[in-house]
């Protein structure tokens, strides 16, 4: 309980230290008011726009502003659309969710089963195959990927539907692909770190006292093994982010992913200034889910923190 | 079956380690019995073979990588090397246990002692989970081990409760055997006898056989009836402990008990062995000891000596006793 406290509290401090890079990062790729006013307009009407927007105040009131406001969950204003960001936001988050949870659940299976294969078959043609395929999908970027899927399953076959969201169905195709993406490190993490536990002194000793090999393998080899990885997996997110956009535009996925990428290329400050600190709170919620997870699969987290 | 008053009987043991260099070769006919309720050492220097001897009697060397070319591993009159996987399940752990040389490593970190202990006891005594918990505290009372201990974490224990905890869980299945393989080298010194006089209980109160691993003569003449002196992959020399201290055949083992005697080291007069044990990429064919020997002649350099009985159950290498 004090550990969960403790680590709340640091991602409350990194939400916040967060809001401030997003906000200073924002600004300093310069005014957009220009980008907002038609091509002829003079200084009379920059002006007035400058002062409407509030661009004219000292960065830090600015500031003070937008975080005053967030924290009442009032985002601003879109400066193309004139609707409030948190409205456009939370109608697309669901489906962010939804993609980003299943791909995680996905990610977590393939590589705990293909994991615990390849290291158990270590340097056997299982073990070959799916190390080879991991680097594979590595090298492989994840657009190309998707384009590919798109035209085999959703052009040529028809099995999958590759654009939309709404059901199941719609799922198997982005999910399943930014999963496998996202897998592709972490089986090979998990391949090493099991070869490792399955060749340490307590496996060793587990296996000599008589304990049946399928409890050496699930009780002790994999706990160990996926505590580690999972302590390494806070890197998954930037991937998983990441990744989700690309999804989203290919699989045209209603999501955050295809709305910032629209805001950026339009220069739509306060969407894109919520849209990265809301990621930047979702990435620190997982983060703080992992640390909770991985504190409670060891023991040796708990008392650390 | 016949039983003889050995438990244990290692016959012509030979073994050999793939290396991309070559195959090395661990074991050159290792022979040796253990006697019921025996205290039996194996000494000798890192690489001399004396783990893979133990590891070979707990059929776990092939898991190691380690090829056995030739002999046999008698535990009550049964070949281990031959024993099927079923077989092999109730052996180990249940007939013949270890104690490995670093308890910091020998449990699973993320489970509490209690947990291990209890996955041991269900796996070997037909008893319900009461009982094991009340098998559980019997024997760590036994063993010394604080009630409240068994609910911590491995990390949260010091290495010499850890270790006590190990031969607790070993313990607990009753094995006829059980090899310590130094179990002492990662203690401090004063833990050190307190484990000693342990394993002496459990051997005399369970009429337990021992095999006791160990580099350090000090230790292992402190706990043992008998004590195999092992040089390069063969077994130099066998005598009781006393007879061993005392008289001394093999050369190597004269030199082994010079350099650790503390009138010597106080006199500042250091004893060490020069050189280095022999190359195993090959098959030796002479004397191993030949190029470390003060004594080395003639016949050293061309053949390998035979064990020469020199006194009751004293047996000895060297081709000039």
């Amino acid at each position: 309980m004090k550990f969960f406290i403790k680590k709340t509290g640091q991602a409350l401090i990194t939400v916040f230290l967060v809001s401030i890079i997003v906000f200073l990062a924002i600004h300093s790729t310069g005014d957009p008011v220009g980008s907002l006013l038609p091509s002829q307009y003079t200084e009379e009407q920059k002006q007035q726009l400058t002062e409407q927007l509030g661009l004219d105040r000292p960065l830090a009131v600015q500031y003070l502003q937008f975080a005053g406001k967030a924290l009442q969950g009032n985002l601003g204003e879109s400066y193309i659309s004139k609707r409030p960001v948190s409205d456009m936001i939370f109608e697309k988050l669901p489906y962010t969710f939804e993609l980003a949870i299943v791909s995680i659940a996905v990610a977590f299976i393939i590589t705990i089963i293909f994991g615990s294969i390849a290291a158990l078959s270590r340097g056997k043609l299982p073990d070959l195959i799916i190390s080879n395929l991991s680097t594979l999908f590595k090298a492989t970027p994840i657009f190309f990927l998707a384009i590919l899927m798109v035209q085999l399953f959703g052009v040529k076959w028809r099995i999958f539907p590759v654009s939309g969201a709404g059901t199941p169905l719609h799922l198997v195709l982005p999910a399943g692909l930014l999963g496998i993406s996202i897998s592709a490190d972490m089986v090979m993490i998990l391949r090493g770190k099991m070869i490792e536990a399955l060749e340490s002194d307590y496996v060793k000793f587990d296996r000599l006292k008589g304990i049946p090999e399928y409890q050496v393998v699930l009780k002790h080899a994999l706990r160990n093994s996926f505590s580690s990885v999972l302590a390494l997996s806070s890197f998954i997110f930037a991937h998983l982010i990441a990744g989700s956009v690309v999804m989203e535009n290919v699989f045209a996925w209603p999501g955050i992913g295809t709305l910032s990428y629209n805001s950026v290329i339009s220069r739509d400050f306060p969407v894109v200034q919520g849209i990265v600190l809301l990621l930047s709170i979702f990435t620190i919620v997982l983060s703080l889910l992992v640390d909770i997870f991985s504190a409670i699969l060891d023991p040796r987290i708990r008392k650390k923190a | 079956m016949q039983m003889s008053d050995a438990i244990l009987e290692v016959k012509n043991l030979k073994a050999k380690f793939p290396t991309p260099k070559g195959d090395l070769h661990v074991l050159n006919d290792v022979s040796f019995d253990v006697k019921r309720q025996e205290c039996f050492g194996i000494i000798g220097e890192s690489g001399c073979g004396k783990t893979m001897t133990a590891m070979a009697i707990l059929h776990y060397a092939e898991r190691l990588g380690l090829q056995i070319t030739d002999g046999e591993i008698l535990f009550e009159g049964e070949d281990v090397l031959r024993f099927s996987r079923k077989r092999l399940r109730e052996y180990s752990g249940k007939e013949a246990a270890i104690i490995l040389q670093n308890p910091m490593e020998a449990l699973d970190p993320l489970y509490t002692v209690k947990n291990q202990m209890y996955e041991t006891i269900r796996k070997h005594r037909k008893v319900t989970g009461k009982e094991a918990l009340a098998i559980m505290s019997e024997v760590a009372e036994e063993l010394s081990i604080a009630p409240e201990k068994l609910n911590c974490y491995p990390h949260e224990l010091s290495g010499g409760m850890l270790q006590r905890i190990v031969g607790a869980m070993i313990v607990i299945c009753r094995p006829k055997l059980i090899i310590a393989d130094e179990p002492t080298t990662a203690l401090d010194v004063t833990t050190q006898l307190q484990y000693l006089k342990l394993l002496k209980k459990i051997q005399n109160e369970h009429h337990t056989s021992i095999i006791f691993v160990s580099h350090d003569i000090k230790v292992i003449s402190m706990v043992c009836d008998r004590i195999a002196v092992m040089y390069a992959g063969e077994i130099v020399e066998i005598a009781p402990c006393r007879e061993l201290l005392q008289h001394p055949g093999h050369p190597y083992t004269k030199a082994l008990l010079k350099s650790a005697n503390l009138d010597r080291v106080v006199r500042n007069e250091y004893e060490t062995i020069e050189g280095a044990p022999p190359n195993l990429l090959e098959e030796i064919h002479r004397c191993p000891f030949e190029d470390r020997c003060k004594y080395a002649a003639g016949k050293c350099y061309e053949k390998k000596p035979q064990a020469v009985s020199c006194g009751a159950e004293h047996q000895v290498k060297c081709h000039y006793l």
